[in-house]
């Protein structure tokens, strides 16, 4: 009997463990937790992304988010809150200690290093520095995402003529980044995010040197290419800014998001 | 892919700067180096080939040998292993030998025919492996004692040994040169990839391959290779061709000697400057 109710209580625990982990519906409610990675719609998700520096320095904290394609969202939070870990995160720039992002259709934990360029060709950056190539000039600077591609000179020269036109740099095209202003500068590192029409834009704190005149021009840019079908996500601690455009904000506080 | 090739490749080198000179400088320094021991490596081989066709020993005879003991000398000498002929020369023959030496300045030898002052010799031919040093002094030593009608023995000196040990010099100087030329070939990679750390980093933000990243600081040590070289056998020609024309038996390193210096160089340069590619430029 003892060993009849062993045996019974063995098959019951296996029943069980079949009923929690592996039964087709046990199956199907685990699934519908994962983020649907070949979800077309959805252009960034990021599913319960840390990242730590250093081992004990934990920037992000179970990050979890996405943004849609075609939309256009704001990152928000103060300084050091983990905004620009996380759009460096987002173009491969880091690799995030455990979690998963699935940017453009591709997972980015399983991405190779050979694949990282081709990666990076759909993202354009907008970077907070603006790391802009001293020695050449601004239509260089511009040109040199395409050249990266092999684009041909001719196509490269029409591209940057009409992106030059469009940012209103036609006339600095031959001036070296020291040459000209901080906003004529961000124009020109928007620009050449633009070039190669990437799929999504990422922009870190864009408007963080400009006045808020400037600032709002900037925006304007990044709203006509959202417009025209480009997922724009920018990061920022301009809260008037943000309340002006009434865009979807993601926060991020102390290392974890928030939707507001 | 060419012209952008080219246009960085330049680029690379007047970031460079000073050390890319340097680069130059060095490798042009370390061909010249090189070609002058190709210069004297082809002159001690044309050496070689003539010792083996020359008399390694000499056995003067006293003008009053017999030419039973002759003979019998001749034929023990012959008997010896490492001995291949052995030919005789009469004091006529000596003479005759001179006086076509002497062709210029006859005069000297003219009172000769007379009285001859130069002695008949057994002139011996050695095997190929017996052209060294030791062995010449024993056999020269050996042969000395064979008879009291021997007057003297000499030997010679410039052998296969000193060919070796010349040669591995050669090789031992053009080897450290050689890899001072990579060393700083590297090392001006390095510093151009350090000096171009920024626009390298926003070239692979912009999704820049690893080829299109890495292959211009690739080409710029072949380039320094090749250039460095070039630089190095012209300078050494007409250096050759300055102090030479006294000594006109010399001639320069002959073209495909010449071809495979700047292609060494060329391949010395491209592989110098794969490592701090790797590793400096994560390509």
């Amino acid at each position: 009997m003892g060993v009849n109710q062993s045996w019974t209580n063995k098959s019951f625990s296996v029943v069980g463990v079949y009923i929690v982990h592996l039964t087709p519906a046990a199956l199907y409610f685990r699934l519908s937790l994962r983020p649907k990675f070949k979800d077309q719609s959805t252009m960034i998700q990021a599913y319960n992304v840390n990242m730590c520096y250093k081992e004990d320095i934990q920037v992000l904290h179970d990050v979890s988010f996405q943004v849609q394609k075609g939309e256009f969202t704001f990152l928000v939070g103060e300084s050091g809150a983990g905004k620009t870990t996380i759009l460096r995160l987002l173009y491969r720039g880091l690799v995030p200690t455990n979690g998963e992002l699935v940017v453009a259709g591709r997972n980015l934990s399983t991405l190779s290093k050979s694949e990282i360029p081709h990666f990076r060709r759909q993202i354009g950056v907008v970077f907070q520095d603006f790391k802009l190539l001293s020695n050449k000039t601004v239509q260089e600077n511009v040109a040199i995402s395409m050249k990266v591609m092999g684009i041909r000179r001719s196509e490269i020269r029409n591209n940057v003529n009409q992106l030059l036109h469009q940012m209103s740099l036609v006339h600095r095209r031959d001036a070296y980044p020291e040459e000209i202003s901080g906003g004529e500068q961000q124009r020109v590192a928007i620009a050449r995010a633009m070039a190669n029409n990437p799929t999504i834009l990422l922009a870190d704190e864009p408007t963080g040197n400009l006045d808020p005149k400037l600032s709002l021009e900037i925006m304007r840019l990044f709203e006509n290419f959202n417009f025209r079908g480009t997922t724009v996500l920018v990061a920022t601690h301009d809260i008037a800014l943000v309340r002006q455009l009434g865009r979807r904000v993601i926060r991020i506080q102390e290392g974890q998001s928030i939707e507001v | 892919m060419t012209t952008y090739l080219l246009e960085e490749t330049i680029s690379n080198l007047r970031s460079g700067g000073v050390v890319s000179i340097l680069s130059l400088v060095t490798i042009m320094l370390t061909t010249i180096i090189v070609s002058v021991l190709v210069l004297l490596h082809n002159a001690i081989r044309a050496e070689v080939t003539a010792i083996k066709d020359a008399t390694a020993i000499i056995v003067f005879l006293h003008d009053d040998i017999s030419e039973n003991e002759q003979q019998r000398l001749q034929f023990d000498i012959e008997d010896l292993e490492m001995v291949e002929r052995v030919v005789y020369v009469s004091k006529k023959q000596a003479l005759a030998r001179g006086q076509q030496i002497f062709n210029e300045f006859a005069s000297i030898v003219q009172g000769f025919e007379l009285v001859n002052p130069l002695p008949a010799s057994l002139e011996v031919h050695l095997k190929d492996e017996a052209l060294e040093q030791q062995t010449l002094r024993k056999t020269a030593g050996y042969i000395r004692v064979m008879s009291e009608k021997i007057d003297e023995v000499t030997y010679e000196q410039f052998t296969s040994t000193f060919i070796r040990r010349a040669e591995f010099g050669i090789l031992g100087l053009g080897g450290i040169m050689g890899v001072a030329s990579i060393i700083i070939v590297a090392f001006s990679v390095v510093l151009t990839v350090y000096f171009r750390r920024e626009e390298i980093e926003i070239l692979r933000l912009v999704g820049a391959s690893s080829w299109y990243v890495g292959l211009p600081l690739i080409t710029q040590g072949g380039i320094l290779g090749a250039s460095g070289s070039l630089l190095g056998v012209t300078t050494t020609f007409v250096l050759f061709r300055a102090l030479t024309t006294q000594f006109r038996t010399l001639s320069f390193i002959p073209f495909h000697q010449t071809a495979l210096i700047v292609l060494v160089s060329t391949v010395f340069g491209l592989l110098a400057s794969i490592f701090p590619t790797l590793k400096y430029a994560d390509v």
